[in-house]
C-alpha cells in the first residue's frame, strides 16, 4: 500500500507542481458604451494562449505561469485592446474589458449572434483586411484562395464558386445571413456572387459540408457574404470610406465610395461603385475576351428604437453591362439587379431569450444576353431576356437553455418566379410576307418554386466537450407552364405539359457534431450530416439550351428527386504559442440521386443549337462519392516574419454513368455504362505558401505568395472533360499603411507571366482551347478612410 | 480639419451620385441607302424600334437615290432588303448599303438572287457595332 502511494505521489508530482505554479485570469467582455456583452471576442495572451468569450461575454484562461504578460482582445468592429498585466503563482485575476467601437471599422459586420465555434467542422472567415489587400474584381475569384475552393470561369468576371467539388445549387450562397438572389442566366453568367459588389463585402463566412442547417437548404456548404452595415454612434457623425483600384493588363479601374454616419437612433450608409475592365492578355500575349462594366449603389438605413433592437432597411441597384463570356454562345449585355431587405434583430431580451433575428427580402434580376459578338450573328441574332424574382424570409430565436447550452429555432421560406425567352432574328434570310423572319422560343415558361423550411440547432458545452445537433425540414413545391417541345416531325414527344410539371418534395436534413479540446493546444472534432437539396429551376424547367460544360443541349426534368449529401468530417486543430497554428480537415461524402444528364436520342429530340453533339435531359444519375482534405498552417500572429501554408485535395467518383462515343463526323456510334468515372470539374491538388514581414511596426508589409497546382489527369470520361497541366505561380505585394486615413496596397500577380489555366476554366466556344488566366498584372489599391 | 472633412464628404456624395447614375446608352446614326435604281422597287427594313417596315420606293428624279435615317442603340440589328426589276448588270452606281455614323458598315454592289432573270433581290444586314 505504501509503495502504491509512493508511485502515485511520483506520478502526480508534476501535476501538483504545475497546479501550484499556474494561475488563471477571467472576466467579461462588453461594449463600453452600451454595456452589451460581446460574445465571440478573441482573447489572446501574447504568448499565444487564447480563448473566445462565451454567450455571456465571459472568458477564462487557466494554467498561466507566473510572470508579466500582454493580453490582446479583438472583436470585429471594435478597437483592439492591448493590456499588460502581471500574475502571481496561484492567483485568480479578474480583468474585464469594456470595448470601444472602432469608428474606422464601423462598417464591419455584426456577427456577434453567431455562436458557432465549429470545432467539429471547417469554418473560415475572411475579413475586410484580407479583401482590401487584393485587387478584387470578383468575389468567387477571391474565394479561390481558400483551400479546396475553386471556381468555374466562363469569362473575365462572374466566376462561380466550387467547394470540395460541390457547385451551383449544391452550395448555399447567400447574402447577410439569409438573403439569396436567383440569377437570370441559364448558363449561370450571373451566380449569386456576381450580384454583389465585392467592395461592399465586410466579411465572408465559409461553412464547409452539410452541417450548418440554420441558413437554408445546404448540401455542400454555406457561403455567407456579409456586406457593410451602418451602426449607431453616440452623437451624430459622418464618415467617408473610399477604395480606388487599378489593374494593368486588363486596363481595369474600380472606384467604390461609402458615406456612413448617423446618431444613436438613426444611422445610415450610402455606397456607390463603378468598375470598367477591358480584355486581358494571357502569359503568351494572346488576348482573352474578358471585358466588363459594373456600376450601381446601395443604401442602408438603420433604426435602434432601444439599445438592444435594430431595424435595418437595405436597397441595392446594381448593373453589369457588356460582360464577355468567350466559352458561352452569348455574352451578358445588361444585367439589372435590385434587391430589398428589412432586418430586425434584438439581443438580450430576457435570461431565456437571447436573440431574435428576422429578415424579409426580395430580389429582382432582369438579365439580357445575346450572341451579337459571335460570328454566327451575321445570320441569326439571338437575344434572351429572363426575369428572375425571389422573395423570402427567415426568422430565428436564440434561446439560453442553460448556462452552457443554446437552442436556435426558426423558419424560412422562399419563392422563385422565373420566365424568359430567346428571340431569334433571322437576318441571314430574305423577308417572308414582307417581314424579317423572327422566332420566339421559351427558355422558362412562368416557372415557380416555393420552399418552406423549419430548423433547429442545439449546442451544448460541457467541460472540454461541445456537442451540436442541427436539423431542418423543407417542403418544396414547383410548377411551370408547359415546357413542351415539338420535334422535327411536329410531334410533342419529350415535352412535359403543364399539368405534369407539378412536383412536391419533403426533404429532411440532419447533422451531429462533437468536439473536444485536448489540453490547451489541441482540439479534435467530428461531424456527421445529411444535407438534402431540391432540384433548381434549371434542372427542373429549362427548355432546351446548352448549359453544361459538355457540348450538349439540356432539357429540364420536373420529376427529379432531391439530391442528398451524406458526409463525415474530422477536424484536428493545434495551436502552439511558439510554433503557430495547424488545422487538418478530412472529409468523405456519399451523394445520392446525383443530378446530371442522360442522353436523349435525336429520334426523340433534335438539338436546336448548331454545333452541339445532341440533347441531354436532367436526371438522377445514381450515387457518387467525394473525399479529400485541407491542411493549413500559420505562424503566430505576433511574429514579424509570418508564413502560412495550405494544401488541399478533392477526389470525386460516380458509381456508374453512361458514356457516349462519337465518330469524326460527330455521329453517335456507341453508348455504354462506365463504372467509377471521375466527377467532372474537380480541381487538382493545390498547395500555397505565403510569406510576409511586418516592418515599421506593421506600417509596411511586403508579402510573397507561391502557389502550386498539380496536373489534373483524373477526368470525367462521360463529360468528355479535358486534362490540365500543372503550374506554379508567384505573386508579390506591398501594403503601406501611412496612417489611419490612408492605406496603399500595390503588387504584381503572376510575376513570371506564366501562361496557364485552372482546371475549372471552360473551353472557348467551339474549340478545345481553354480560357487562359491573365498574364502578369500590376495592381494598386488606394484606401481612404475619414 | 472639420471644413476639410465636410468638403470630402460633399465630394463623396457627388461622386456616388455620379458613378451610380444609370449610364446613357450609346447611340449611332443609321442610314439605309440605295443608289443606281430609277424604277420603283420594294424595300423591307427595320425601323428604330426593330419593326419590319415594307415600302414601295419611288427613287428621286435626279439622283436615283433613296435613304432612310434614324438613331439606334449600339448592338441593335439593321436590315435592308430590296426587290427590283431593273437590270443593274452594267450599272456601276448600283449600291445597297447601311451606313453607320457616316461610314458604310454593310454594302452590296450586286444582287444576291434573281427570279427568272426579271426580278432581283438584295439583302444587307448586321448589327450596329457594340463598341
Amino acid at each position: 500500500m505504501q509503495k502504491r502511494l509512493f508511485f502515485l505521489t511520483i506520478l502526480l508530482f508534476p501535476f501538483v507542481l504545475f497546479a501550484q505554479n499556474t494561475s488563471k485570469i477571467y472576466g467579461v467582455i462588453h461594449d463600453a458604451n452600451t454595456s452589451a456583452i460581446i460574445s465571440g471576442a478573441e482573447i489572446v495572451i501574447l504568448s499565444n494562449k487564447g480563448t473566445t468569450s462565451n454567450g455571456k461575454g465571459e472568458y477564462s484562461i487557466s494554467d498561466i505561469k507566473p510572470g508579466n504578460y500582454t493580453i490582446k482582445v479583438k472583436f470585429l468592429g471594435y478597437e483592439t485592446i492591448n493590456k499588460d498585466f502581471s500574475i502571481k503563482a496561484g492567483e485568480n485575476l479578474e480583468i474585464n474589458f469594456p470595448m470601444e467601437i472602432d469608428i474606422k471599422e464601423l462598417l464591419a459586420v455584426d456577427i456577434r449572434d453567431d455562436k458557432i465555434e465549429t470545432y467539429s467542422y471547417s469554418k473560415i472567415v475572411l475579413k475586410e483586411a484580407d479583401l482590401e489587400q487584393k485587387p478584387i474584381r470578383d468575389i468567387a475569384d477571391f474565394l479561390r484562395e481558400v483551400p479546396n475552393i475553386s471556381a468555374v470561369r466562363k469569362g473575365g468576371a462572374n466566376l462561380d464558386p466550387v467547394i470540395r467539388g460541390f457547385k451551383f445549387s449544391q452550395l448555399n450562397i447567400q447574402l447577410d445571413n439569409g438573403q439569396k438572389i436567383e440569377g437570370g442566366c441559364p448558363n449561370r453568367m450571373d451566380p449569386t456572387t456576381a450580384h454583389v459588389e465585392a467592395s461592399d463585402i465586410e466579411a465572408i463566412e465559409v461553412l464547409k459540408g452539410p452541417f450548418a442547417l440554420r441558413f437554408g437548404e445546404n448540401m455542400g456548404g454555406v457561403v455567407n457574404l456579409l456586406t457593410s452595415s451602418p451602426r449607431p454612434f453616440d452623437e451624430f457623425q459622418l464618415h467617408v470610406k473610399a477604395n480606388v483600384g487599378y489593374e494593368s493588363n486588363w486596363n481595369g479601374q474600380r472606384q467604390h465610395i461609402t458615406v456612413y454616419g448617423g446618431g444613436k437612433k438613426v444611422f445610415f450608409s450610402l455606397s456607390g461603385n463603378n468598375a470598367q475592365y477591358g480584355s486581358y492578355t494571357d502569359g503568351d500575349g494572346n488576348k482573352i475576351r474578358s471585358s466588363f462594366t459594373k456600376y450601381g449603389y446601395t443604401a442602408k438605413l438603420g433604426f435602434a428604437p432601444t439599445e438592444n433592437q435594430t431595424i435595418m432597411f437595405s436597397f441595392s441597384d446594381l448593373y453589369a453591362k457588356n460582360v464577355s463570356f468567350p466559352s458561352l454562345p452569348m455574352d451578358e449585355r445588361l444585367d439589372a439587379t435590385k434587391f430589398y431587405s428589412v432586418d430586425y434583430s434584438a439581443k438580450n431580451i430576457s435570461d431565456f431569450i437571447e436573440t431574435i433575428n428576422a429578415k424579409v427580402y426580395f430580389s429582382n434580376v432582369d438579365h439580357t444576353m445575346d450572341n451579337k459578338e459571335r460570328g454566327f450573328a451575321d445570320t441569326v441574332i439571338a437575344v434572351s431576356n429572363i426575369i428572375a424574382n425571389r422573395f423570402g424570409y427567415r426568422a430565428e430565436v436564440g434561446l439560453n437553455t442553460s448556462d452552457n447550452s443554446h437552442l436556435f429555432v426558426g423558419t424560412d421560406m422562399y419563392r422563385i418566379d422565373k420566365d424568359g425567352d430567346r428571340v431569334k432574328t433571322m437576318i441571314g434570310q430574305f423577308p417572308m410576307k414582307n417581314k424579317v423572319p423572327v422566332k420566339n422560343e421559351k427558355l422558362w415558361n412562368s416557372a415557380v418554386i416555393t420552399n418552406y423550411g423549419m430548423f433547429a440547432e442545439y449546442r451544448h458545452n460541457y467541460d472540454l466537450w461541445e456537442a451540436v445537433v442541427s436539423s431542418r425540414i423543407d417542403f418544396n413545391n414547383s410548377y411551370s407552364d408547359s415546357i413542351s417541345l415539338i420535334n422535327g416531325n411536329k410531334v410533342d414527344i419529350i415535352g412535359t405539359p403543364a399539368d405534369s410539371t407539378h412536383s412536391s418534395l419533403v426533404n429532411f436534413s440532419i447533422s451531429f457534431g462533437l468536439s473536444r479540446k485536448i489540453g490547451e493546444n489541441m482540439s479534435l472534432g467530428l461531424s456527421v450530416g445529411r444535407g438534402v437539396r431540391s432540384p433548381d429551376m434549371l434542372e427542373r424547367f429549362i427548355i432546351t439550351l446548352p448549359v453544361g460544360f459538355d457540348n450538349y443541349e439540356y432539357i429540364g426534368n420536373p420529376l427529379l428527386e432531391a439530391e442528398a449529401n451524406n458526409e463525415i468530417d474530422i477536424v484536428y486543430k493545434y495551436n502552439n504559442e511558439k510554433y503557430g497554428g495547424l488545422e487538418l480537415t478530412a472529409f468523405y461524402s456519399y451523394v445520392q440521386n446525383f443530378i446530371g444528364g442522360t442522353y436523349v436520342p435525336p429520334a426523340v429530340q433534335k438539338p436546336l443549337t448548331q454545333g452541339v453533339l445532341g440533347v441531354k435531359k436532367f436526371d438522377n444519375l445514381g450515387n457518387a462519392s467525394l473525399y479529400g482534405f485541407e491542411l493549413s498552417y500559420a505562424t503566430p500572429l505576433r511574429y514579424k516574419f509570418r508564413m502560412s501554408l495550405t494544401a488541399a485535395y478533392t477526389r470525386g467518383t460516380m458509381d456508374e454513368v453512361e458514356a457516349l462515343v462519337f465518330d469524326e463526323n460527330h455521329k453517335l456510334t456507341d453508348i455504354y455504362k462506365i463504372q467509377n468515372d471521375p466527377i467532372g470539374e474537380i480541381p487538382p491538388f493545390n498547395a500555397n505558401a505565403n510569406f510576409s514581414y511586418n516592418c515599421m511596426k506593421g506600417k509596411l508589409i511586403p508579402a510573397v505568395n507561391v502557389r502550386y497546382s498539380a496536373a489534373q489527369d483524373r477526368i470525367s470520361v462521360s463529360m468528355e472533360e479535358l486534362t490540365t497541366p500543372d503550374f506554379i505561380l508567384i505573386d508579390a505585394s506591398l501594403k503601406f499603411k501611412y496612417n489611419q486615413n490612408l492605406t496603399v496596397v500595390g503588387g504584381v500577380n503572376n510575376i513570371l507571366d506564366k501562361a496557364y489555366y485552372e482546371h475549372l476554366n471552360r473551353r472557348i466556344l467551339g474549340t478545345d482551347t481553354r480560357i487562359y488566366e491573365p498574364g502578369r498584372v500590376l495592381f494598386m489599391n488606394l484606401i481612404l478612410n475619414f | 480639419m472639420f471644413t476639410m472633412r465636410k468638403f470630402i464628404i460633399l465630394l463623396a456624395i457627388v461622386s456616388i451620385a455620379f458613378v451610380s447614375c444609370t449610364k446613357n446608352e450609346d447611340t449611332k446614326v443609321v442610314n439605309y441607302m440605295v443608289t443606281g435604281l430609277s424604277d420603283p422597287y420594294d424595300a423591307v427594313f427595320f425601323d428604330n424600334d426593330g419593326n419590319s417596315i415594307s415600302k414601295t420606293v419611288i427613287p428621286g428624279a435626279f439622283e436615283y437615290e433613296w435613304n432612310k435615317s434614324y438613331e439606334i442603340k449600339n448592338g441593335e440589328p439593321v436590315y435592308l432588303y430590296i426587290k427590283f426589276k431593273e437590270n443593274i448588270d452594267n450599272s456601276p452606281k448600283f449600291s445597297v448599303g447601311i451606313i453607320i455614323d457616316g461610314k458604310y458598315q454593310y454594302q452590296r454592289k450586286g444582287y444576291d438572287k434573281t427570279i427568272g432573270d426579271t426580278i432581283y433581290e438584295v439583302k444587307v444586314a448586321g448589327i450596329v457595332p457594340i463598341n
